[in-house]
């Protein structure tokens, strides 16, 4: 597959504060690479070097075959950016038309161009009714959709989104989230995401790379990731019901508790084997709480909780 | 015909030119009409700008009426009095009117920007910044046409000037205005760097307005004061106006031709100046962060 961003060992500080460590990763053509990481663990940084909005401390970054020190005006013709203070990213006193027909023209693109994008854009998100309002008048659900159209434009090749569903109703973020699978699945464009929406990241992307403390620790795909888990689903019960002598017995199945205490449902592990899963039901069942406990897969957010927590040493994994 | 809602839209065919950096002066342009656009809908800044212009104009013609310029300050070798003091005020007025367009509209801009977030925007994408900057200086000036056009026209009037002064007086204002626009953006990466610029707007703007002798001409100055005096685009601009103005019979500091050529290098230095270091605060802002909210 074609490599369409290449970053290498790059590195980024603030001030003596290292926001990325050597961070490498690849974003392939028809590919969508999800950046997932607590807050403050350099996606946004990675992102915005990427963006040319910042520059790097060192590494290399090669974009579409364009090495970003010496082609970066090169580059910026290449790609859309969404960032995440969408709220005020636009002209407060213009309507979002002509919002996007300015934003348009500093692309290169002409008037006539930029009239056909805005209406076929507009159509595809239901977003025709609010062309001719002041950016000003928009809700912030709006104002965002109206930064993804600014993004897409240009129709780019790539696309670089931070939290692009962030304060969309379900309607708008499942549209938004349809437009970008068929986007790289029939147009091969690339996107590199960042979201605190881990379903969304499930949904979505075809790889993703967990960034903590200004590296990535961990890169593959959704079910990968999961897989890393070591378990196939969880089994969950309020904690009240969770004895000691439960607890021992469901040990003994091959089921262990999920870090983490005090919340309404203790969740235990429980490996993908039909015998440690039969074992485990049995337990319930002999303590009579088969009825109070329910199942549920494992989750990206699990994977998430699970390699970044035991990063920081959160968790006793 | 639009496209089905189910079905995404097309592919990038139609859009060649999205792969090329857009031309100067096709930034250029998009910034005028978006900043004009803008403004029309702040109206009442613009009704603010003319009143205040008016008021100026007004209280200046009073003053004129009652004082006046001994022989010994006044560079028309004579008391200058009346009709004279005038047409000395409204030279400074004329060239006034623009000092607001090029040294506050970049500034306001990047602030405008910043509060926005929309200067982001402007660096990840690969228009000139340098165009978009003058872009704002231009829509600003055009706007500020409303309140120049009455003021020349004033001008003109009293001091009857022939068609060839009438026009160098045009072109001293438009070489003002391209040294100005140079401060105006170093003041705008200035406003970037240190986001809170307005007291140096408001310095520099006093500095144009009483040392450069708008108001007072500089042979009443302390030799001091006259020497800062010279190292003022605006001074030279005052000069050759009035030098227009009142049909040769003001005496310039330099001989015409050098106030000329002062001008001209101002124009050039700052314009250059301010070209050079956009390049390497973009570059530094960059590498800190500073640019963002």
């Amino acid at each position: 597959m074609k490599v369409c961003v290449s970053a290498r060992n790059v590195h980024k500080t603030y001030d003596g504060c290292v926001a990325l460590r050597d961070v490498s990763l690849e974003l392939c053509e028809g590919e969508i690479l999800a950046l997932l990481g607590p807050n403050g663990s350099g996606k946004t940084s990675l992102i915005k070097i990427l963006a040319t909005l910042l520059v790097k401390d060192g590494g290399t970054v090669e974009i579409l075959g364009y090495d970003l020190d010496r082609h970066e005006a090169d580059i910026r013709c290449l790609f859309g950016y969404v960032g995440q203070d969408t709220d005020r990213s636009a002209y407060a006193r213009l309507t979002v038309r002509e919002n996007l027909e300015f934003f348009g023209a500093l692309r290169g693109m002409s008037r006539r161009d930029i009239a056909a994008r805005i209406t076929t854009l507009a159509h595809y998100f239901e977003f025709e009714p609010n062309l001719d309002r002041l950016f000003m008048t928009l809700s912030g659900g709006q104002k965002q959709t109206a930064v993804i159209l600014r993004a897409l434009l240009s129709d780019p090749v790539l696309v670089y989104l931070d939290e692009p569903t962030k304060g969309l109703d379900p309607f708008v973020a499942r549209r938004v989230r349809g437009f970008l699978k068929r986007y790289v699945t029939e147009q091969r464009k690339s996107v590199l995401l960042t979201s605190h929406t881990l379903s969304e990241v499930d949904e979505l992307a075809d790889r993703v790379a967990l960034i903590n403390q200004g590296s990535i620790s961990l890169a593959g795909t959704p079910a990968e990731l999961k897989q890393s888990l070591g378990v196939q689903g969880f089994i969950e019960l309020p904690p009240e019901f969770l004895t000691p002598e439960l607890l021992a017995e469901m040990a003994g199945a091959g089921a262990f508790p999920l870090p983490g205490g005090g919340q309404a449902w203790v969740s235990l592990g429980v490996p993908g084997d039909v015998a440690a899963l039969e074992g485990a039901l049995l337990a319930l069942k002999r303590h009579g709480v088969e009825s109070q406990f329910r199942y549920r897969p494992a989750t990206l957010e699990d994977a998430f909780l699970r390699h970044i927590g035991a990063l920081e040493d959160r968790f006793d994994w | 015909m639009t496209a089905r809602r189910d079905s995404i839209p097309a592919a990038d065919a139609r859009f060649p030119a999205a792969f090329h950096p857009p031309s100067a002066w096709s930034v250029f342009a998009a910034t005028v009409v978006k900043d004009l656009r803008i403004a029309r809908r702040y109206l009442p800044d613009l009704v603010g700008r003319f009143v205040e212009l008016a008021v100026r104009a007004l209280f200046f013609l009073l003053l004129s009426r009652i004082v006046s310029v001994n022989a010994a300050s006044s560079p028309l070798g004579q008391i200058m009095t009346g009709n004279d003091l005038a047409i000395f005020f409204l030279g400074a007025l004329l060239l006034f009117t623009f000092n607001t367009t090029a040294l506050t509209s970049p500034v306001d801009s990047v602030m405008r920007d910043l509060h926005n977030g929309t200067l982001e925007y402007l660096y990840s994408n690969p228009s000139s910044r340098y165009a978009y900057f003058v872009g704002t200086v231009a829509a600003n000036g055009i706007v500020s046409m409303t309140v120049f056009a009455p003021l020349y026209l004033a001008l003109v009037v009293m001091a009857r000037p022939g068609l060839g002064d009438t026009g160098m007086m045009l072109l001293t204002c438009l070489v003002v205005l391209a040294s100005v626009v140079g401060i105006g953006v170093l003041i705008a990466m200035l406003g970037i760097l240190w986001r809170q610029v307005g007291s140096l707007v408001r310095v520099l703007n006093i500095l144009f307005e009483l040392l450069a002798g708008a108001y007072l001409p500089l042979a009443a100055f302390p030799p001091t004061l006259r020497r800062l005096a010279y190292a003022l685009p605006y001074t030279w601009g005052y000069d050759l106006i009035r030098y227009y103005s009142f049909r040769g019979r003001w005496s310039t500091l330099l001989p015409v031709w050098i106030e000329w050529l002062v001008l001209v290098a101002f124009a050039a230095v700052l314009l250059g100046l301010s070209r050079f270091l956009l390049v390497q605060v973009e570059r530094r802002t960059k590498r800190s962060g500073m640019h963002l909210l």
